[in-house]
């Protein structure tokens, strides 16, 4: 049976695929039909690759540091939404609010996971 | 059975290590040269070649990590005091990850600005009238200084090992035995 840890590193893998999807389309021109922030789209991709590259395999691999880069990701997504309710909250889209709403609980799946796995190796 | 750690690199960790000094370099003086050009046509071909520069960096610094988990390296060099041996490793990840993003952000700059079919597929359109319009340039623009702090703080950490503390650091990053 494939491991708590291991399910988080699948979720990462796939919030990672999809923010450089997201990222990369809006990059290239695609228009979602709402108006986004210049930057959002490269915070997207770059923050993706780097969430396949980082974070999704050191669940796979089950690495001591798993935890810690997962709560350094999800710290790093905290903070760009709190910017965006503080500094962009006029400009900003519903639905990249939503879009980093939905990013963030994602993560706080991922940090359950891997307390989950945490506590029943100890 | 213990293993003991090797004295010197892999001599793939050497290739990759010193591939990847030739690259950064490469790329630093191209881009460095074509900041000062007009975006026209004459700017295609350089940055071309910068672009296919980054996108090998990118594979390359990918591949270095890659081998440095799997192939058995030495134990950290150490400076005798624990503050400097934990700054030590932790520009070693930062010189991973910076070298990563700088080519992360210029391909992201490439996607914003349309750069491909321009660059590489001659469709005629013209280049960008200033690449400081794109958010990504300005990210590659951040990462590249700070790249360069870090390769600045490395290679002085590594000649102060050569000739201060006399360990012979550099020997490790070389082939032989």
């Amino acid at each position: 049976m494939i491991s708590k840890m291991k399910t988080a590193g699948v979720l990462a893998l796939v919030v990672g695929v999809l923010s450089i999807f997201a990222g990369g389309m809006a990059m290239r021109g695609w228009n979602p039909g709402y108006s986004v922030l210049d930057w959002l789209p490269v915070y997207n991709f770059v923050m993706g690759v780097l969430t396949v590259f980082i974070p999704t395999i050191l669940l796979w691999r089950e690495s001591r540091h798993a935890g810690a880069s997962a709560l350094i990701f999800f710290g790093v997504h905290a903070g760009a939404t709190v910017l965006l309710l503080l500094a962009f909250r006029d400009v900003v889209a519903t639905q990249s609010m939503l879009a980093m709403t939905s990013r963030l609980a994602v993560w706080l799946v991922i940090l359950a996971l891997i307390r989950a796995s945490v506590q029943k190796t100890k | 059975m213990t293993k003991t750690s090797p004295k010197k690199y892999h001599p793939i960790q050497v290739t990759l290590h010193w591939l990847v000094v030739l690259l950064v370099v490469a790329a630093f003086v191209m881009g460095k040269s074509m900041s000062g050009l007009p975006n026209d046509a004459n700017k295609l071909a350089p940055l071309a070649l910068h672009m296919s520069v980054g996108v090998f960096t990118l594979v390359v610094i990918v591949t270095r990590f890659i081998t440095r988990m799997k192939l058995p390296k030495p134990e950290h060099a150490s400076a005798g005091n624990a503050f400097f041996d934990w700054i030590g490793k932790a520009v070693h990840y930062a010189l991973y990850l910076l070298v990563f993003l700088t080519a992360v952000s210029g391909m992201s700059l490439s996607m914003q600005a349309g750069l491909v079919p321009i660059v590489f597929g001659g469709s005629g359109s013209p280049l960008p009238a200033d690449f400081f319009d794109f958010t990504a340039r300005m990210l590659h623009g951040f990462i590249v200084p700070a790249l360069l702090l870090l390769v600045l703080l490395h290679v002085g950490a590594a000649l102060y090992h050569q000739f201060m503390l006399k360990d012979n650091l550099l020997s490790r990053m070389w082939y032989g035995r």
